[in-house]
């Protein structure tokens, strides 16, 4: 079923290609923002809080691919979930034969995001060359290891948060959530004052969606993070499983 | 005047009832909308902290904090709102009533900030008065704040006309959204959200200080700590003023051409 939505649309983006084409420039101009930033603070600094340029750079390239990534994946379609609540039409998911969940987080797939991955890759490999950082293979499976993992704990916490949704009427807040987990990405969680950065590492743990990648791919990961990351990348997916059945439970339909 | 001030103030009293049925969300938004500001703060804390050159770490504090604040009350979304109602057609219904199209934009708009600012105004205060010693102490100068709400009035002014400027580009173009998208980009650099003006190098503060998002959000905050970037406090008020009056001109301008060339999509 994933294989045929990937397709489909492909087929309809192609087909708005003017529109398509637009998103891809959107993207690539975010990446020269970003690397305007990154020139302006090094400018003024040779570290941002024991970072080197090259390596920050490397930290932007994995959140833009990333980021890409759960674009492509589900980060639209779960939030299209309030409307669809909204209009009804989420009965037709429950009616699907797959289940209501995945369908509703991966039936679509946004290749617009594409771009991102691109640029973050491009990126990626610029920053690791310029610095002459040279990860070895475990280093690299680690830090995708991690990204799975980062990736796993950010879809729950949309899926727990869209949840609610079969509570209250009105859930336009998913998006303002998604800018709340989304924009801390881009940065060394280091700059953080230390609540702050604990909360982000170990209670709402978004640090090992891009940071923790980022210190696996810079000799700085400390050793016990992987385990944590797939422990509660492990956690955080049964919450969100059993959050939204008890929550499908209290869905009643807004058709007719 | 007096009938246009009830209408205004009767459209207020309704979004406010219906901003107050949804005020958890307005709230949760005033979270999120604080996060970019507050992720610049963490950066640019840390540079000027580590450099003995620029900004102080205080002044950067400080104009971050302001600025959570400028961000809330100038912030204008309802030109999507009005591009949505263009393509739709929804549009005709307040074309039929007895006010300008735009009040009901406006009345949205005052009352969902109203709503924000209820919750953030009192905690920046609190901050401000009990922390005093840890900000800029220009931002403690009467004539300072003065200056400070009339820039930030003309601010809002100008993020709204910005705002429905492409919101009525929808009487010509299918995607205006996407040209929204492109604004949110120039408007996150070029506001001195994401670089403060103070740390950009100069010929970027020449490229970036003229468009108007600069007049948005960073001229205000420049203006109550007494810092302006390669201008003064009078000529950012000219700046101001003048982007009101171009903003004005070509947003009535595009009104007007578009009205005479819209036909009402199913409807």
């Amino acid at each position: 079923m994933w294989r045929a939505s990937t397709r489909a649309s492909i087929i309809r983006e192609m087909e708005f290609r003017a529109n398509f084409i637009a998103g891809l420039t959107r993207q690539l101009l975010w990446l020269l923002v970003f690397i305007f930033m990154v020139d302006v603070i090094f400018g003024t600094t040779e570290q941002l809080a024991g970072w080197h340029q090259s390596e920050v750079l490397v930290l932007i390239g994995i959140s833009r691919i990333v980021e890409g990534l759960m674009g492509v994946l589900f980060v639209q379609n779960i939030m299209e979930l309030p409307n669809l609540v909204r209009d009804g039409k989420f009965d037709f998911h429950l009616l699907k034969p797959v289940p209501a969940q995945l369908y509703t987080a991966f039936r679509r797939t946004n290749i617009d995001n594409f771009g991102n991955v691109i640029a973050g890759v491009l990126l990626t490999g610029y920053a690791l060359i310029a610095g002459t950082i040279t990860p070895g293979l475990p280093a690299i499976l680690l830090a995708l290891l991690v990204i799975a993992a980062g990736i796993t704990i950010y879809y729950s916490l949309l899926i727990i948060t869209a949840t609610l949704v079969f509570y209250i009427d009105r859930l336009e807040f998913l998006w303002g959530f998604n800018i709340l987990l989304s924009e801390p990405l881009t940065v060394p969680f280091d700059i953080f004052p230390r609540l702050p950065r604990v909360t982000l590492t170990y209670l709402i743990p978004i640090a090992f969606v891009v940071f923790v990648p980022a210190q696996a791919l810079t000799g700085r990961l400390v050793w016990w993070h992987t385990p944590l990351a797939l422990g509660l990348a492990a956690l955080f997916l049964l919450i969100a499983n059993a959050v939204w059945r008890t929550g499908i439970r209290k869905y009643s339909s807004a058709s007719s | 005047m007096t009938l246009l001030v009830r209408q205004i103030s009767r459209l207020c009293a309704l979004e406010w009832s219906r901003i107050l049925q949804y005020r958890a969300d307005a709230i949760l938004w005033l979270t999120a909308e604080s996060t970019i500001p507050l992720i610049s703060l963490a950066i640019w804390h840390t540079v000027s902290a580590a450099s003995p050159t620029g900004p102080a770490a205080r002044d950067v504090l400080t104009y971050f904090v302001v600025i959570i604040i400028i961000g809330l009350t100038t912030e204008s979304w309802n030109g999507a709102f009005m591009a949505r109602d263009i393509l739709n057609g929804d549009i005709v219904k307040d074309l039929m009533k007895p006010f300008p199209v735009f009040w009901r934009y406006l009345a949205d708009n005052l009352s969902e900030k109203a709503m924000k600012l209820l919750f953030a105004v009192p905690v920046t205060l609190i901050v401000l008065t009990t922390l005093a010693d840890r900000f800029t102490p220009a931002i403690y100068e009467p004539i300072r704040l003065v200056y400070f709400l009339a820039s930030l009035a003309l601010a809002a002014v100008i993020s709204f006309l910005t705002d429905h400027l492409i919101g009525t580009l929808a009487f010509w173009l299918e995607d205006v959204f996407q040209i929204r998208r492109y604004k949110v980009i120039l408007e996150q650099v070029g506001t001195g959200v994401l670089i403060p003006f103070a740390f950009m190098p100069p010929l970027a503060v020449m490229l970036l200080g003229f468009l108007p998002f600069r007049f948005i959000i960073s001229a205000p905050a420049e203006i109550l700590l007494n810092q302006p970037v390669q201008t003064t406090v009078p000529q950012l008020f000219i700046f101001q003023s003048a982007w009101i009056a171009v903003l004005l001109v070509m947003e009535f301008g595009l009104w007007r051409r578009g009205l005479k060339r819209y036909v009402v999509p199913g409807q």
